[in-house]
């Protein structure tokens, strides 16, 4: 009884949660710092829990550098009668506005993430969930290539009289190169498949 | 400067009693972007994202993102069939509402933030920084007055006689603008830190990316002058979003040039969610005076228009 009034009381409850804000923004900001040993020892104590509680962040939006390539993904799936099919992931430039919002989580993962080697442990799945939903018993797929196709942003050329390449005029990608390649098993087309 | 004054500041930012009017509008625009996510960007994909049969399988996921380390993911509750996913989405869809009219208001978020965690634990490949900032200003909102105003709670407290909830100390709503200036800050710094932001070519590249396209405004993306003038926006604009936004004589300045910044890449630029997460947060910024005072004229306005409208009928 005698702790609840005195947590209660308003200079307790105030100096306590200043001690919160001040140790949850110290952690927050080290957390946002420039990788360095101190960065690492700073953070390790609350590494854990900051995971734990999604309280990690980072902030690098549009830097240091904004990409200079375009891309998009596609996969290639080739059955058993050697007949191929394309999967294209959705690309947003030739989508109607509506469904450029509405499938933003698809840009995201597919531009950002897939082609990556940060996702590469995360490929087999891609695989086996594209051969589950492409699956003909009768034809089953054999292999899958996950392909990505890019181009250069022509760059912005201060010297010259006509600096800028206008939107319109990007190229297209029209350069190619095979990130993963994947043979199926029988047990891959099962529900759940792992 | 005495300790003691540097004491009494600290304690009017955080504790000083305000009316909760700008968190209380903070929730239900908080909860229209959980909607839009919940039904429009997920929808009926949500199984394909997190279901049992989804793109990346949970154990790929706990291995090579989690390291085999804990984390807090409502979803391994479930059973694992699409019937037990479809019906969590059907909750958080029916919580996302709750929040945004405001009942149960300090739960609906605080819900709303634990599925957000869990989902972003659970595949974290398919969120932008809109979705990352949500999550991280959901705590603070959930444990802010969010449900004083402008909510069902609020009703309900009326309707049975209780009185209304005066001004409380503000510490959560100020949480939720430390953390956007946090946002303004780091940003800033890792701009500043690379090439193309110094040398004005970041614009450039940016309304380049084919992914991105949003609506198209070739008078601004195809003049070398307005792009690089952008590009020094950008900068300063940031830069005062953590410096002088706290002083009273700039804010609002701050405020209009930081609405101005989003608006405009939320137009040239295709990133549903994340330039209205930003948006939307800045009211936490506006005088709870001054937006009683706007939201009373638009009251009085819609009102007169409302009576006009009767009186032509």
């Amino acid at each position: 009884m005698a702790l609840t009034n005195f947590i209660r009381k308003p200079q307790v409850k105030e100096g306590g949660l200043s001690l919160i804000f001040v140790v949850f923004l110290f952690f927050t900001i080290s957390w946002l710092a420039p990788e360095s040993t101190l960065r690492t020892n700073t953070i390790e104590p609350v590494k854990q829990f900051y995971l734990f509680w999604g309280l990690d962040q980072n902030w690098k939006l549009f830097s240091p550098e904004i990409r200079k390539i375009n891309f998009h993904t596609e996969a290639i799936l080739t059955f058993a009668d050697g007949n191929r099919l394309i999967v294209e992931m959705p690309r947003m430039n030739r989508l109607n506005y509506w469904d450029r919002f509405r499938l933003e989580k698809f840009r995201k993962w597919s531009v950002d993430s897939l082609p990556w080697p940060d996702y590469k442990e995360f490929w087999p799945d891609f695989a086996r969930y594209i051969g589950r939903k492409y699956n003909n018993n009768n034809n089953q797929p054999q292999s899958l290539s996950l392909n990505l196709y890019y181009i250069e942003i022509p760059t912005l050329d201060l010297n010259h009289p006509h600096p800028l390449v206008p939107v319109t005029e990007m190229p297209p990608h029209t350069k190619i190169n095979t990130v993963f390649f994947y043979r199926y098993q029988p047990a891959d087309f099962k529900s759940g498949a792992l | 400067m005495t300790f003691a004054a540097l004491i009494a500041v600290w304690r009017k930012f955080w504790f000083e009693p305000q009316d909760a009017s700008p968190v209380a509008l903070y929730r239900i625009l908080y909860g229209i972007l959980i909607l839009q996510i919940a039904v429009v960007h997920l929808g009926e994909n949500f199984s394909q994202w997190y279901g049992p049969n989804a793109v990346m399988t949970l154990s790929a996921v706990i291995k090579h993102f989690w390291l085999n380390e804990p984390r807090f993911d409502m979803l391994l509750l479930l059973p694992q069939t699409e019937g037990a996913f479809a019906a969590f989405h059907l909750v958080f869809v029916m919580v996302a509402v709750a929040l945004t009219v405001g009942f149960c208001s300090r739960y609906s978020v605080l819900f709303v933030w634990l599925t957000l965690l869990s989902m972003h634990h659970h595949d974290p490949f398919n969120i932008n920084g809109g979705d990352a900032f949500l999550r991280a200003v959901g705590p603070w909102l959930a444990l802010s007055h969010c449900g004083d105003k402008f909510s069902v709670d609020s009703l309900i407290r009326r309707k049975k006689g209780l009185p209304e909830p005066g001004p409380s100390a503000p510490w959560a709503q100020r949480m939720i603008q430390v953390q956007l200036a946090i946002v303004y800050w780091q940003t800033f710094c890792c701009k500043i830190g690379g090439t193309q932001w110094l040398d004005g070519s970041a614009i450039y590249y940016a309304t380049r990316l084919d992914d991105m396209f949003r609506f198209p405004a070739p008078i601004i993306s195809n003049n070398i002058y307005l792009l690089k003038a952008l590009n020094w926006f950008t900068l300063v604009i940031e830069f005062a979003g953590w410096t002088v936004i706290w002083f009273k004589e700039s804010c609002y300045y701050v405020l209009i040039g930081l609405f101005c910044l989003h608006l405009g890449i939320d137009y040239m630029i295709n990133l549903p969610v994340f330039e209205w997460a930003f948006i939307f947060t800045l009211v936490t910024f506006i005088r709870p005076e001054d937006l009683n005072y706007v939201l009373h004229r638009v009251k009085k306005l819609s009102l007169k228009s409302v009576r006009n409208a009767g009186a032509i009928t």
